[in-house]
């Protein structure tokens, strides 16, 4: 007798399967937004301002329209509708008009036949500029006498909390000072869409990006259009990394292709794609902790500057979140923490993986090792004593609900195996050495280090933003069987949204064929691919489509059968009733079954005058520890393994989990080892793979990773995201191990070779931190004057979708699903 | 100016001006949008093809410099829906994140494995290090090498 | 986007037509190998000929003839890959190999020749910018302005020779041969650099620089020592050659020590050699001779990283490359544990 195997759906959750977009990106045959083509298509070029700070008093274009082949210029004039935009307020003109803020800014855009022609034609405008002085140091610009960047100077956001009694004594005290410099995202594929103008006056804008709905509802004022006329089509994304948050190219190719009545391609190339995204904020840090004796920690005092640059872009929020996690994934009784984002002449910075998070966790780690040291404890045994876990209390009085594995993360992490000593000077391959390929040591003066670093952030977006994805879901059969189409507008950029979608459709609905509709603005919001968010937000308003459309599949099974009772379940293509098979999914799929769900993630509270509310809605931990090797005479360094241990709540797909983790450790290796934004003078002087250093193959270590799976309450099968932890905490735990290898103290990011070769000393503060701003609270300046938009307004405004499609989505389903 | 390419085994002629590079032939002329252009002067390997069977950047190879020559592209690895052992162990081993550099370093790694069947890591690095990945930590890249050498058996790809 | 600006590609057969078609075009015209640091810097607009004669369609300059025992010949044309992996290099003359080996990546090292990067244009950080840039601070001498903007004051361009094979061309007594339309010379290497940023080279435009000869290597050893962050890419921030010559006993009868990326030509630190002839390499030695040999590097504000390192690394790395040849134990912890 056969023992009856249950039917199983292949490709499910938790399987590695192979990615949706794997082999058209393997075969070459995946486009991206810079393959893009169309007939008589014309190339978009954008001039830029040289200045960081200048009026402009005139333009000349003239030049530039008689050169034949140049279909269009436009200045800030030609804007139809709003003049200016912003992710969350509206103050960065989408061409200057009377001032330039930052060099780099976009003056005067153009279209031309053809790409040289459109060369030549951004060198004939000419532009006359009365160059002004320019702010472009953080502190300076909270000096009365600095320049204003804005009309409302230049404070950007002030966030101040207070918890418990920040005077509380402690027995022991250790205090630093820490600078992060400018990183960039620097993702591979540059920055490149192509708009189309449609019959209705409208615009098909196809483009990469990291949120169709909030590019659309920045674009579509400027374009004086409702936005329904307005439709984005993601491209192909080389990704992303917060780079395409905020808009770039795509306001100016809307308005070419409109005013040209043809179709318009702007792809910038590497330096301008330097130029036209934003960066991570550079950041100078004050930190105080105290401990008792025996580690416990009794307070954090932190004063934290950052600089946001010439416009706000999402400033307010990486401020926010600066300060809401400079203490660590620690309990910390008491805490004084004041974090200020300003506005300088600097080039603007915004998101970037760890938004916040990567520049306090370098400060407060090293003040961790610190305390260590004076305490004479071991730096693991300190960090498990204090370890957040679920109920803790955090600094802005917000109870951690959700898992909080803290202690299980640094433990595992602290489990993995060593790598095994260097072999001896001189006996090694020479390319295992510091400085990699060349013939550049041979173990000489070779020190080993071993540091580790905790840390934590916030997934999906927080202080009270109304955060929430829609998915539709349609289950059809054809001659091939039964197959679920998902339509979300969920952006892949690379990170593997669309085959965790695939894996969660099939897990729901028991079919192993899935098709992913391409994203567009024809399907409600997914919000962004940001803040490690989709897997969660788009996870689960997939699972709740799919939910709908199970149910509505089984009340139709339930007509078809003699007795509607039991318990139904789908799996491998077969509907089962009480485990029996009762047929072929595909045989009650005469009418496919379609349903549309919105997921919203658990409300959280803005932070109030002291800092106190409930800001976040899930948080996720990881802990590294970097084994390193320095030559102490070059300071070259080579990292020789990477140990991680990461909450990932439930690991959807392992292998993406780990390449993750991998490439995310990769950009905090960049940022602890090379990568800096060099800027002088509010100029970018690096603007270019030859001089923006960003880790090669020969730089990486083996990363060792260890996923912790305690399921996050209310999630989607209890994942969480992913996507920063493991560079939140890469940059202080490589730079931990080059203090252990050196003894040196490396207060400033990215280490470079003349700190570690002992010929630079360590950054001191040119003056004491900067008293808090008078009169700003809580919430953004910007805010308080009118600038709010974007992000903002995206739920509040109602979206019309066309015809037969309910106007507001979102509004059906909400409360999310859990699990 | 008028250049002659043998591309991918059939010769293909393109109208191009004289500053055209290889890469802006392939992609502009010829529609191969295989090859990417991240970079523009050499320092990605994102437009890695084989010139007169070199592995060389297409962004700086003028497009007269290739007349009358041979290129082949990713484009030319497989015909249809087949992938080349190489490309099949890049999908399994994970090693595809964005995909932008992914053609780029698809040839690389076939150039390696055509010229080394085995090659341990060390000499793995080294033939990759012109071609940058930001997505991956290149962890999963190694992974697929060592996968695509295994399954290669160190039979010339 | 970077966009080459627009010129007429010539490719001759022979070298006879080369040089004709140089010489043809004056001033307009220059010539191009490999094209991996002409075209980055034409599309930069650092240089706008309106004639380029590509060197890599003549057969003959691309090979390599010769022993170690009798010299060897290298063609000008031959790729920087080629010159790496050769076998004769490699015996005879390892640091040109080492230094090959070292430029870039394996594909550039495809691309690339010995006769370019001999040639390889100076660098600066003021200089590799692109037009924008450039003109948004005002251009320097070295293209469309006036001034240094290193040292504002100065009358002369400070880039920075950043060749990795002229060091070891020089250590190891190389010459090169270059033909024009007055005919060839032979000049030595270290003769082909001059100690200015923009003319850099002793080369007049339409001469051709054909081969590299390096003399019978009987008796010398070698090394190539490159400073770079990166594992791969970066040009050199420092680059030391070294080539000795010993007798029996293992004295030092001849020695060259050559330091690349400290100048705006490959230093040839002659007093520093001088202390090694007809002595035994000892640690202490050695010593002396990295202090003495690092004091001609005077690196300014124009390359990666401070100055300060940049001539610290000067010192380190001549005494790391003596270390090497005399075969002395490597400095330091074994393994490094700590």
């Amino acid at each position: 007798m056969s023992v009856r195997t249950l039917p199983v759906t292949r490709g499910g959750i938790g399987e590695s399967v192979p990615r949706v977009d794997a082999v058209p990106k393997a075969k070459g045959t995946f486009l991206f937004a810079s393959d893009l083509w169309a007939e008589d298509m014309l190339w978009g070029f954008t001039v830029r301002s040289p200045h960081p700070h200048a009026r402009i008093r005139s333009i000349d274009v003239s030049g530039a329209l008689a050169h034949p082949g140049v279909r269009a210029v436009l200045l800030a004039g030609d804007v139809p509708g709003r003049k200016t935009y912003g992710l969350e307020f509206a103050d960065q003109p989408v061409l200057a008009w009377d001032r330039v803020r930052y060099a780099g800014e976009p003056v005067a855009i153009g279209a031309a036949e053809d790409p040289e022609t459109a060369r030549r034609a951004g060198e004939r405008i000419v532009v006359d500029y009365e160059v002004l002085p320019a702010v472009t140091d953080m502190a300076q610009a909270l000096r009365a006498d600095a320049p204003r960047v804005h009309d409302f100077g230049n404070v950007l956001r002030h966030v101040h909390i207070v918890h418990g009694d920040p005077d509380a004594p402690a027995d022991v005290w250790v205090e630093g000072y820490y600078e992060t410099a400018v990183q960039d995202q620097a993702p591979l594929g540059p920055e490149a869409g192509l708009a189309i103008p449609a019959p209705d006056g409208g615009v098909d804008l196809y483009v990469a990006t990291q949120w169709l709905h909030v590019d659309r509802q920045q674009i579509a004022p400027c374009l004086g259009l409702p936005a329904h006329k307005v439709r984005l089509h993601l491209a192909g994304v080389g990704g992303a990394f917060g780079a395409r948050e905020d808009l770039s190219m795509q306001i100016h190719a809307s308005l070419l292709a409109l005013r040209t009545g043809r179709p318009v391609k702007i792809a910038y190339g590497r330096e301008e794609s330097f130029l036209g995204h934003v960066h991570r904020h550079p950041a100078r840090i004050w930190m105080r902790h105290g401990a008792r004796r025996d580690g416990t920690l009794v307070c954090v005092r932190a004063r934290i500057l950052v600089d946001g640059g010439a416009y706000a872009s999402s400033s307010a929020a990486v401020i926010g979140n600066a300060s809401t996690f400079a203490c660590g994934p620690y309990e910390v009784p008491n805490a004084l923490v004041d974090g200020t984002a300003v506005y300088t002449h600097n080039p603007p910075c915004g998101a970037m993986r760890g938004f916040g998070a990567v520049q306090v966790c370098f400060a407060h780690e090293a003040q961790m090792d610190r305390l260590a040291r004076a305490l004479g404890r071991d730096p693991v045994e300190l960090r498990l004593r204090n370890a957040l876990r679920t109920s803790s209390v955090l600094p802005t009085g917000q109870v951690v609900r959700g898992s909080a594995p803290v202690a299980a993360v640094i433990r595992r992490c602290a489990a993995l195996p060593l790598p095994p000593e260097a072999p001896p000077a001189g006996r090694g391959d020479p390319r295992a050495y510091p400085g990699g390929c060349g013939n550049v040591s041979r173990g000489e003066r070779l020190r080993r280090g071993v540091g580790f670093a905790v840390g934590y952030k916030n997934i999906a977006y927080s202080e009270g933003f109304d955060d929430a994805s829609a998915a539709r879901v349609r289950l059809r059969a054809d001659a091939a069987g039964p197959i679920a189409e998902v339509r979300s507008a969920a952006a892949e950029v690379g990170q593997g949204i669309h085959t965790i979608l695939a894996q969660i459709a099939r897990t729901e609905l028991g079919v192993e064929r899935v098709a992913i509709l391409p994203p567009d603005t024809g399907v409600g919001s997914a919000g962004s691919t940001s803040a490690s968010r989709q897997t969660m937000m788009s996870g689960g308003a997939v699972q709740a489509a799919c939910a709908a459309v199970r149910e509505a599949l089984f009340a139709r099974v339930r007509r078809s059968l003699a007795r509607p009772r039991g318990e139904l379940r789908l799996a491998g293509g077969l509907v089962l009733l009480d485990g029996e098979p009762v047929g072929p999914i595909a045989a009650f799929l005469d009418e496919p079954v379609e349903a549309e769900r919105v997921y919203h993630h658990r409300p959280t509270r803005p932070l109030d005058a002291r800092g106190q509310g409930e800001p976040h809605a899930a948080f996720a931990f990881a802990a590294e520890r970097a084994v390193v090797e320095v030559d102490e005479e070059l300071g070259l360094v080579r990292v020789v393994q990477i140990a991680a241990a990461q909450d990932v709540g439930r690991a959807l797909h392992p292998q993406s989990v780990q390449g993750q983790i991998e490439g995310g450790t990769a950009q905090g290796l960049g940022l602890a080892l090379m990568e800096e934004l060099q800027l002088r003078d509010g100029r970018i002087r690096n603007a270019s793979f030859t001089d923006y250093l960003i880790p090669t193959i020969a730089d990486m270590p083996p990363v060792v990773s260890a996923l912790v799976e305690e399921p996050e309450p209310g999630a989607p099968y209890g994942a969480k995201g992913v996507g920063e932890p493991a560079t939140i905490v890469a940059t202080a735990a490589i730079v931990a191990a080059l203090r252990d290898a050196t003894g040196r103290e490396l207060n400033r990011v990215p280490v470079r070779p003349d700190d570690l070769a002992g010929l630079a000393p360590p950054v001191a503060p040119v003056a004491p931190p900067p008293p808090p701003p008078q009169g700003s609270g809580p919430e953004p300046v910007p805010w308080a004057h009118g600038l709010a938009t974007g992000q903002h307004e995206l739920l509040q405004e109602p979206a019309h979708e066309g015809a037969g499609e309910d106007p507001r989505p979102w509004e059906r389903t909400r409360g999310g699903t859990g699990s | 100016m008028r250049v002659r390419v043998r591309v991918n085994g059939a010769w293909r002629t393109a109208e191009v001006w004289p500053g055209a590079s290889l890469l802006a032939l392939l992609r502009d002329a010829l529609g191969l949008c295989g090859s990417k252009n991240a970079c523009e002067q050499g320092e990605c390997g994102s437009c890695s093809v084989w010139l007169d069977g070199e592995l060389v950047c297409a962004c700086l190879v003028l497009a007269a410099q290739a007349d009358g020559r041979e290129v082949r592209t990713v484009e030319g690895l497989t015909t249809g829906e087949d992938l080349h052992p190489v490309q099949r162990a890049f999908v399994e081993a994970g090693a595809v994140q964005c995909g932008f550099c992914t053609p780029g370093f698809v040839v690389a790694v076939v150039d390696l494995l055509s010229r080394d069947p085995d090659p341990d890591e060390p000499r793995i690095r080294e033939a990759l290090s012109g071609n940058l990945c930001r997505c991956t930590g290149y962890q999963k890249i190694l992974d697929a090498v060592r996968l695509a050498a295994s399954k290669l058996g160190g039979s010339s790809p | 986007m970077l966009r080459l600006p627009p010129f007429t590609y010539l490719a001759p057969r022979t070298l006879e037509q080369a040089v004709g078609q140089i010489g043809e075009a004056g001033p307009e015209g220059m010539l191009v190998a490999g094209g991996t640091d002409l075209y980055p810097n034409m599309k930069r607009r650092q240089f706008e000929p309106k004639v380029l004669v590509g060197l890599r369609g003549i057969r003959d300059l691309g090979r390599i003839s010769g022993t170690p025992a009798q010299g060897l010949a290298i063609g000008a044309c031959a790729t920087l890959a080629q010159v790496a992996s050769h076998p004769a290099v490699a015996e005879g003359y390892r640091a040109l190999a080492l230094a090959a080996g070292a430029v870039s990546t394996p594909p550039l090292r495809n691309m690339g020749t010995l006769g370019g990067n001999l040639c390889l244009d100076t660098r600066c950080n003021y200089y590799n910018q692109t037009y924008h840039w450039r003109k948004s601070i005002g251009f320097c001498m070295k293209k469309d302005g006036d001034i240094c903007l290193v040292a504002p004051g100065s009358p002369r361009c400070w880039a920075l020779s950043s060749t990795d094979a002229a060091p070891a061309a020089i250590a190891l007594g190389a010459r090169v041969r270059l033909v024009g339309a007055g005919g060839e010379r032979v000049v030595s290497a270290a003769d082909l650099y001059r100690d200015d940023g923009m003319r850099y080279l002793s080369k007049a435009p339409d001469e051709i620089l054909v081969d590299v000869i390096l003399p019978p290597a009987d008796g010398w050893r070698s090394t190539y020592w490159k400073l770079r962050r990166r594992g791969s890419f970066d040009f050199p921030i420092l680059g030391v050659a070294v080539a000795l010559r010993s007798g029996p006993g293992g004295v030092i009868e001849d020695a060259r020590i050559v330091l690349g990326a400290v100048a705006s030509r490959p230093v040839v630190a002659t007093r520093a050699a001088g202390l090694v002839m007809g002595q035994r390499l000892t640690a202490d030695l050695i010593g002396r001779v990295a202090q003495a040999a690092s004091e001609p590097a005077k690196p300014l504000d124009n390359a990666d990283l401070t100055i300060g390192y940049r001539k610290r690394m000067a010192r380190v790395y001549v005494e790391r490359a003596l270390r090497e040849l005399a075969g002395l134990p490597y400095d330091g912890a074994p393994g490094g544990a700590r």
